[in-house]
């Protein structure tokens, strides 16, 4: 270890170790923000999701837009971990970590969005329930679950090495600080073999985390590229998403190191290079969205160019309408323009590229809404495009993500270093595995974690990675089996007899009813009376009998037998002109009735006699048949 | 018991109901969705510019060639709404008409951004319930009453329709003197406006009868008339 490099380690642990005021107060400013967000969901919660500006027609918008650009950002992580990683790009070194964090933060954000969306949101766990495989919004959960795990298993395991160099340099901090630290290093005390699990670890992490990251993006654009719109009918809408979303996050990334930069002087660290990296791969992936825009737009602009069909007036919406000043705000100031502030040499500055990625940044979050509601405004039916405008709701909840999101990076860089140290010290030195000297010299002082190492520990960094994601994974397996269209829901057991109202005398049901009761004479043997009931709205009275020489009625999980109801009805009603198959027409007295006999085999749905008689509706449930029914039908009399 | 329950669909021949609108007739009154209001106790539109105060369940469209087009649920058999739904709250009955189950509907919404008819709605706030409309047992053939944060839409009147009767929107239709609106069972081969019945293969033939977005390969169960002396009769 040089005195250089412990100079250049000072840096790092600066921001961990002074705590300024400036800190705390636009730590209190920002969670302000992110209160007034959560007051704005508390009246979104208490009065129905009205107080937004979505309506039937316009259905999805800014909480939407704001779930798919902070998944969008959340891809940098990815990239910058994994793929740079794995392609063995030294550079990348000193900035996974910010990177890391970035997709950590966003992703908390981003989770909160759809939730905040959900008219039930206290029906949350149906989607675990309940969850239906052919579902878009389902794979949607699997994937960003699977992911956000990951991330943070990727987030986490490169952080092990700093967390207990923390825990040894930091003797003087606050206890919560030294227990978290002691913690979270899980008795690390960079041993060879220590080394060897933990490179492993990383190793493979990087390779399962790329394909999720990119199924993430994907799935979010299925969400809408599966659903029947015009303006969604696409095919690239996979490639466009997660390029839109490397985008963002690389341009994100470069505003948080322009800010850790000026504030946490990590000038050491993060040079001109590092900028000039970056903007190589911002103008790569800039240049690559606007392919992707260019093939989105033209291809359907060419085709349906002033023409009235919806595609056309899609385009037009777009291109001159209601929402073109949008549009072309994306696609000149979040594309173009940044293109040519980074790829001229004269703005090739650190204020070039903050001032470019600002413009990107803003641009996406700008192309996400131009993908959601445009659309969705497009009139399916002859009518009057759709409108819609923010409330102060979903600005305030939107606002309140931004600055939730820059809050926990604010915390986070003040917990830990945001300089991944061995790793930087492993390219200055190039010896491999490195040696933590700050951290070997110190333990032997500090003695809290001078345990020797555990072997159950070390192998919870690999076996843990991979436990997580298995059980993320079987978790979405676990759902196949229900998730099976269903369509027997509304022939469930029966009802309770509670339903038709409550149970009363004859004399006091005559007494509550308008109309004269009638009682049957005549009843199948062995029936006897239950009880009488009369609905809430003294509306209907039910008589239920019981029979133990018939089977009881399905539809109810009483032992009744027969149920026969007489309700008000509108004077002029009589037996329908139209019947369903297994009804029949019959008399009943001189009245038309309506009759069907009961499935006598297997399941058995009761048989139903039905008539009309002087403004009262007459009808009888029961397993016999239809000739019976009618019998005890004949010999109703005014009871 | 519930084995006794599990279903019919086994031993009955399947119901296809179907729905006609034959579009010559309609003069665009509007009293279908009046009646449907009336029937459905139909939750308020909340400000959506395209409705007018209720949710239109079915919908009269004013068309630029002076043709009125009513619209109601299109009942799918292929249908987007019940593809997407992730937690299976929407679902087809056992006569294949296409319901919500609002004890589980989580309100995401995606029905109504996959719905290519928009016939699909929300309700925003507490839909205003009735003393009356407290005392209807809820069921997802007759969703009353109705509550906040859960998807809508029109059921084709299945309380009505499993008891042979025709939908409100018809029997509001012919009441109007209007016969724009029948409906009935394709297995059957007929349908009704609850006053007269009609064989419904008659009626395609005549007409050259066809169905809304039939390109989507939606299947919709409902069936256009096109107006007389029009280019598509």
């Amino acid at each position: 270890m040089t005195a250089n490099s412990t100079e250049k380690n000072k840096s790092i642990f600066g921001p961990v170790k002074n705590q300024s005021s400036s800190v705390y107060a636009l730590a209190s400013s920002l969670l302000a923000i992110a209160l007034w967000g959560a007051y704005a969901y508390y009246v979104q919660l208490t009065t129905g999701l009205g107080v937004t500006g979505m309506r039937a027609v316009v259905s999805w918008a800014f909480y939407i837009v704001n779930f798919v650009f902070f998944i969008g950002i959340s891809h940098v992580g990815a990239l910058m971990s994994a793929i740079l990683r794995l392609t063995k790009a030294e550079w990348r070194k000193p900035i996974t970590r910010i990177a890391e964090v970035v997709t950590f933060a966003s992703l908390m954000m981003a989770v909160m969005m759809p939730v905040i969306d959900l008219g039930r949101p206290d029906r949350l766990l149906h989607t675990i329930i309940f969850a239906r495989i052919q579902s878009p919004l389902t794979w949607d959960f699997m994937a960003i679950g699977t992911y956000m795990i990951g991330s943070t298993i990727f987030l986490y395991l490169p952080m092990i090495p700093d967390i207990a160099a923390c825990r040894d340099k930091l003797q003087d901090c606050s206890k919560f600080r030294r227990w978290l630290y002691r913690k979270l290093s899980l008795g690390w005390n960079g041993s060879a073999t220590q080394w060897t699990h933990l490179e492993r670890a990383i190793t493979m992490m990087s390779i399962i985390i790329i394909p999720i990251a990119i199924s993430v993006h994907t799935v979010v654009s299925w969400d809408f590229a599966m659903l029947f719109r015009t303006g969604w009918n696409s095919t690239i809408f996979g490639p466009y998403f997660v390029s839109g979303a490397l985008l963002s996050g690389v341009a994100t990334v470069i505003i948080v190191m322009a800010l850790l930069t000026r504030f946490y002087h990590l000038d050491a660290y993060i040079t001109k290079r590092h900028f000039d990296n970056l903007g190589k791969l911002l103008i790569a992936l800039d240049i690559i969205v606007i392919y992707f825009t260019i093939n989105e737009n033209l291809v359907p602009g060419y085709k349906f160019f002033d023409s009235s069909s919806l595609e056309g007036q899609w385009m037009a919406s777009l291109f001159w309408g209601q929402y073109s000043v949008l549009f072309w705000v994306q696609v000149i100031g979040g594309l173009v323009i940044p293109a040519f502030l980074i790829g001229l040499p004269r703005t090739r500055t650190l204020t070039g590229y903050l001032v470019a990625s600002l413009m990107i940044d803003i641009g996406m979050w700008v192309e996400r809404f131009n993908i959601v509601v445009p659309t969705l405004a497009l009139p399916q039916l002859p009518y009057a495009t759709g409108s819609y405008w923010p409330t102060w709701v979903e600005v305030s909840i939107v606002s309140g993500t931004f600055a939730g999101f820059m809050l926990i990076y604010l915390v986070f860089s003040r917990l830990f270093p945001m300089i991944s140290m061995w790793e930087t010290e492993e390219s200055v030195t190039q010896h491999a595995p490195p040696n933590l000297a700050p951290s070997a010299t110190l333990r032997v002082q500090s003695g809290v974690a001078s345990s020797s190492p555990d072997m159950s520990k070390r192998s919870f960094l690999r076996y843990g990675a991979f436990g997580v994601m298995g059980f993320s994974m079987g978790l979405a397996a676990m759902h196949l089996p229900v998730a099976v269209p269903n369509s027997n829901q509304d022939s469930g057991p029966g009802v309770p007899l509670s339903n038709i109202g409550m149970v009363v005398s004859l004399s006091e049901a005559k007494s509550k009813v308008d109309f004269v009761i009638s009682k049957p004479t005549s009843l199948p043997i062995g029936s006897r009376l239950k009880d009488v009931r009369i609905s809430d709205d003294n509306h209907l009275v039910a008589f239920t009998y019981v029979n133990p020489l018939s089977k009881p009625l399905s539809l109810y999980n009483e032992d009744v037998a027969l149920v026969l109801t007489q309700a008000q009805d509108s004077p002029d009603s009589s037996s329908p002109a139209y019947l369903p198959t297994d009804f029949s027409r019959i008399t009943v007295a001189g009245n038309t009735a309506i009759g069907r006999e009961p499935s006598i085999s297997g399941v058995a749905e009761p048989g139903q006699l039905q008539w009309w008689r002087g403004g009262i509706r007459f009808a009888i449930f029961s397993n016999n048949t239809v000739d019976e029914m009618t019998k005890v039908a004949e010999s109703m009399e005014a009871a | 018991m519930s084995s006794q329950s599990a279903g019919t669909t086994g031993i009955e021949p399947p119901r296809n109901f179907i729905f006609v609108i034959d579009l010559d007739k309609c003069d665009g009154c509007r009293k279908c969705t009046e009646g449907c209001h009336a029937e459905m106790h139909v939750p308020p539109a909340w400000g959506e510019p395209n409705y007018e105060g209720r949710q239109p369940w079915i919908q009269v469209f004013d068309l630029p060639d002076g043709t009125h087009m009513p619209v109601p649920c299109q009942n799918c058999q292929n249908s987007p709404c019940t593809k997407v739904c992730p937690v299976g709250a929407t679902y087809y009955s056992e006569d294949n008409i296409v319901l919500i189950d609002q004890n589980r509907c989580i309100g995401c919404r995606i029905c109504l951004a996959s719905c290519p008819y928009e016939r699909r709605f929300f309700n925003w706030y507490d839909p205003p319930v009735t003393e009356e409309e407290k005392k209807i047992q809820y069921s997802p053939d007759f969703n009353i009453p109705h509550r906040r944060g859960v998807a809508e839409k029109c059921v084709w009147c299945r309380h009505r329709t499993k008891m042979g009767m025709v939908p409100a929107c018809v029997e509001a239709c012919a009441r109007a003197g209007m016969k724009a609106l029948w409906f009935g069972d394709e297995a059957q081969d007929v349908v009704s406006n609850g006053v007269d019945s009609v064989r419904l293969s008659d009626m395609i033939q005549d007409r050259g009868a066809y169905r809304f977005k039939d390109e989507l390969g939606t299947s919709p169960r409902v069936l256009y008339l096109p107006p007389r002396g029009s280019a598509s009769a």
